[in-house]
């Protein structure tokens, strides 16, 4: 069966333990041989962690920096021009906003959404459109019909009168 | 020796030298992690790179209530999981495509060493490294989080998202495994 204090002793071992938590971990290893394996393993593996560990090479040491350290001096930068000129850049901004609202309203003002009526699909609006379109139809056929009815009858006439002189 | 909040702020006020500071003190234990936890050296430098430079990129973010520890150790994780992912898949296509056949625990520096004590650390050093490969990768994780990071396993659980009895139970059946194959 395995003891019950494994996982305390991992605490007692890395000194996660107050003085009230440490004593019945300290009793209990006077009495386990298993739990003193243990923590004797703990501790030479922990050791050899410590004398193993590794360091990155200077090349990566200095990419690092250097990267860093440019992308530090451009951010701040970019903050001190903003800090000096911000009134200007406000100023601008600011003209800017104005320049783009009034050209939205200019170009929109009284004109229809000639786009959006165009993707209209409601029955009203397709049945408006419908009207729309018959009557520039009667309008558009009433024009032709009217200049060709006179040109017609203006050429009759003409003909009418050339057999009269002859 | 400022701590690593004063360092935090002096860098965001422009101080490159905090910034050299604080990739000083975290550098070894960092590299150490990412290194063991893949076990390839060129993949180990750049992730290395990404850690610090994700960090100096979102420093603005960083709230002071949060350990810097912490924060830049649960970067490497998330960066190392992400290789393993990957590394795993490209594995699958092509075996030992672009990876390096290294050892997962390397002797880096032992200064100050009597021939002896390295003779005995070359022996330990076989020893734990064949047991440590032996742990599932959750295992080593936990493991190679506590011993790099230093953080207490309540931290470590909640940069893992687990609840703090999980990561107590694998870094115990760790211990318990590597410590077979340890002479004690």
């Amino acid at each position: 069966m395995e003891c019950r204090f494994k996982e305390k002793l991992l605490l007692y071992f890395y000194g996660e333990l107050d003085e009230v938590g440490k004593a019945p971990v300290s009793e209990h290893l006077n009495s386990c041989k298993d739990c003193r394996n243990d923590l004797e393993a703990l501790k030479k593996i922990s050791d050899y962690f410590e004398e193993t560990t590794a360091s990155p090479p200077d090349l990566a040491l200095e990419n690092v920096l250097n990267t860093a350290a440019a992308g530090q001096t451009g951010f701040r930068e970019i903050i001190k021009v903003f800090r000096m000129q911000w009134k200007k850049i406000a100023l601008g901004l600011s003209f800017a906003a104005v320049f783009v609202v009034s050209v939205n309203v200019l170009t929109h003002i009284d004109k229809p959404d000639l786009t959006s009526m165009a993707w209209e699909t409601s029955a009203v609006s397709e049945k408006l459109d419908s009207m729309e379109y018959s009557i520039y139809k009667i309008r558009f056929d009433t024009s032709l019909s009217y200049f060709s009815d006179f040109d017609y009858t203006y050429e009759g006439i003409q003909s009418q009168k050339e057999e009269i002189e002859l | 020796m400022k701590s690593d909040d004063e360092l935090i702020k002096a860098f965001k006020d422009g101080s490159d030298s905090a910034f050299s500071e604080l990739l000083t003190r975290y550098k070894t234990r960092v590299y150490s992690y990412v290194l063991k936890m893949t076990g390839n050296r060129t993949a180990s430098d750049d992730l290395f790179q990404e850690i610090f430079l994700k960090f100096a990129a979102n420093v603005n973010k960083y709230r002071p209530e949060q350990k810097f520890s912490s924060w830049i150790f649960a970067v490497a994780r998330n960066l190392v999981i992400d290789y393993l992912r990957k590394s795993k898949r490209t594995a699958m296509g092509s075996i030992d495509e672009g990876q390096e056949d290294r050892p997962l625990l390397e002797t880096i520096k032992s200064p100050e060493k009597t021939p002896e004590e390295i003779a005995l650390l070359a022996e330990d050093k076989t020893t734990i490294e064949k047991a440590f490969e032996k742990l599932s990768e959750e295992q080593r994780e936990v493991f190679l989080m506590k011993h790099y990071s230093k953080l207490s396993f309540r931290e470590i659980s909640e940069i893992m998202g687990l609840p703090i009895g999980t990561v107590l139970a694998r870094m115990s059946r760790a211990t318990a495994r590597l410590r077979k194959y340890l002479p004690l």
